[in-house]
């Protein structure tokens, strides 16, 4: 894609977490001067328009629920009628987005919906996920609450808001995220009071990006330190010394997301296909980013790496699986070490 | 265009399905090494749907036909569409972690 794709910003957070809060704050930063910003409203009182107004026309109010779930089709239309407008002269050309989801939404659909239009994928680009995670109610959440999980699992930034308040616990808080999300930086900002250059314009697809994203997963994760804290959400680290079949293994990764789709949250991964550089693989959930190759190593170590976040899946039967797999596509005597 | 389509979906038009750029290839559309990609594909498709009667032809460079042990056929646009006709054939997603479908392919 030879045009430079417009990079969008997604946040996120259960319901009372504070996005709308620091979206007000972000939106008084000269950073998002030429954003347009997509808010949702759930329910009948347009809180967030209220609190957002001064952002005039660049507001767009989506009509119809949530974001993720039953207006995808929405979100398609309005970002592709932004485009639209642009080049009729209509709207000035704006240089980022900004999507805020409903405290209930699920955001892996936007990040699917930018990835499957190909208006979109050729327009643009996700550029990180910020959580904002309520300190006083995160223990509750994390029980109870699917969303939250689903949200901490695919930020990239996280706000721990409300840590000033009676009943806060912020270290629990904290706890409950990593077990769940090792390596997303987390920014304390009690009343949305972030500074806009950590939140917006991460790029973390971005190709020269994409090596350190990945090698900071597997630093987190891997080394045998897995994240099993928590009954549910846990990480997998694995490792393989010799190569990996690449057409085997994206083969039986398609096949785990269409069997165990709901219980892979994350996968990361430095694949050596026997290439000179590996292979990175970077998910979220059922969405799969293109892999790329590098060029070259990012250190010494030239095993494949790869970590999942999942539900429910004991590392023993991946790996096993895994090699079951790698087997089968190789003659005898070239199988995984 | 989107409304109701499972992200899982790699068909409508969509773009690429992710399991076709990660071959060692350096120059990427090169079709004679696109095509080699495919047809391995479908060897190792073959192996891994045999115990499940299934089985996968390569079609036009564009497709896949998913055969289902009584004769039925249905294309497929990509990996993710042969897997999900496969929980449609089968009434069950194929599960690569089942312990069963492990033993069976690695006998």
């Amino acid at each position: 894609m030879s045009r430079e794709r417009i990079p969008l910003t997604l946040i996120t957070g259960f319901l009372g977490s504070g996005k709308t809060t620091l979206l007000a704050e972000l939106l008084r930063d000269p950073l998002l001067g030429d954003a347009v910003v997509l808010v949702n409203e759930l329910g009948e009182v347009p809180l967030d328009h209220h609190l957002l107004r001064e952002v005039d026309e660049k507001t767009v109010i989506l009509d119809s629920g949530c974001v993720c779930c039953t207006i995808r089709t929405d979100l398609v239309d309005e970002l592709r009628d932004l485009q639209v407008r642009v080049h009729r002269g209509e709207l000035p050309a704006f240089r980022r987005v900004v999507v805020e989801t409903t405290g209930l939404a699920d955001p892996v659909p936007v990040l699917a919906t930018l990835l499957q239009d190909p208006l979109l994928a050729a327009h643009y680009m996700a550029d990180g996920v910020v959580t904002c995670v309520d300190a006083v109610n995160a223990p509750l959440q994390a029980e109870r609450q699917p969303e939250w999980t689903k949200q901490v699992v695919v930020a990239d930034r996280i706000v721990l808001t409300k840590t000033d308040l009676g009943g806060a616990d912020g270290a629990l808080a904290e706890a409950l995220i990593r077990a769940r999300n090792p390596v997303a930086e987390l920014i304390i900002g009690v009343s949305g009071d972030v500074p806009a250059a950590r939140l917006i314009g991460l790029g973390v697809l971005a190709e020269d990006r994409r090596a350190e994203q990945v090698t900071a997963w597997l630093e987190a994760v891997g080394g045998g330190h897995e994240h099993d804290h928590h009954a549910g959400v846990h990480a997998i680290a694995l490792r393989f010394d010799e190569p990996l079949d690449w057409t085997m293994f994206s083969l039986w990764l398609a096949m785990l997301l269409q069997s165990r789709g709901d219980d892979v949250l994350r996968v990361k991964g430095l694949l050596d296909t026997g290439a000179e550089g590996p292979l990175v693989l970077h998910g979220v959930q059922h969405v799969i980013h293109p892999p790329t190759h590098l060029t070259a190593w990012p250190d010494e170590d030239r095993a494949s790496r790869i970590v999942l976040i999942v539900l429910s899946i004991a590392r023993a039967e991946v790996e096993a699986s895994l090699r079951a797999f790698d087997r089968l596509a190789k003659p005898t005597g070239q199988i995984l070490a | 265009m989107l409304r109701g389509m499972c992200s899982l979906c790699g068909t409508l038009g969509a773009a690429a399905h992710w399991s076709e750029g990660g071959g060692d290839r350096t120059q990427v559309g090169a079709r004679r090494e696109v095509l080699r990609e495919r047809i391995r594909r479908v060897v190792l498709l073959n192996r891994v749907l045999a115990p499940s009667r299934l089985h996968v032809d390569e079609w036009e460079e564009t497709a896949y036909i998913l055969r289902g042990p009584t004769g039925q056929s249905v294309l497929c646009g990509d990996l993710a569409a042969v897997f999900s006709e496969v929980q449609r054939m089968r009434g069950t997603a194929l599960d690569p972690l089942d312990p069963a479908l492990v033993k069976a392919l690695s006998a």
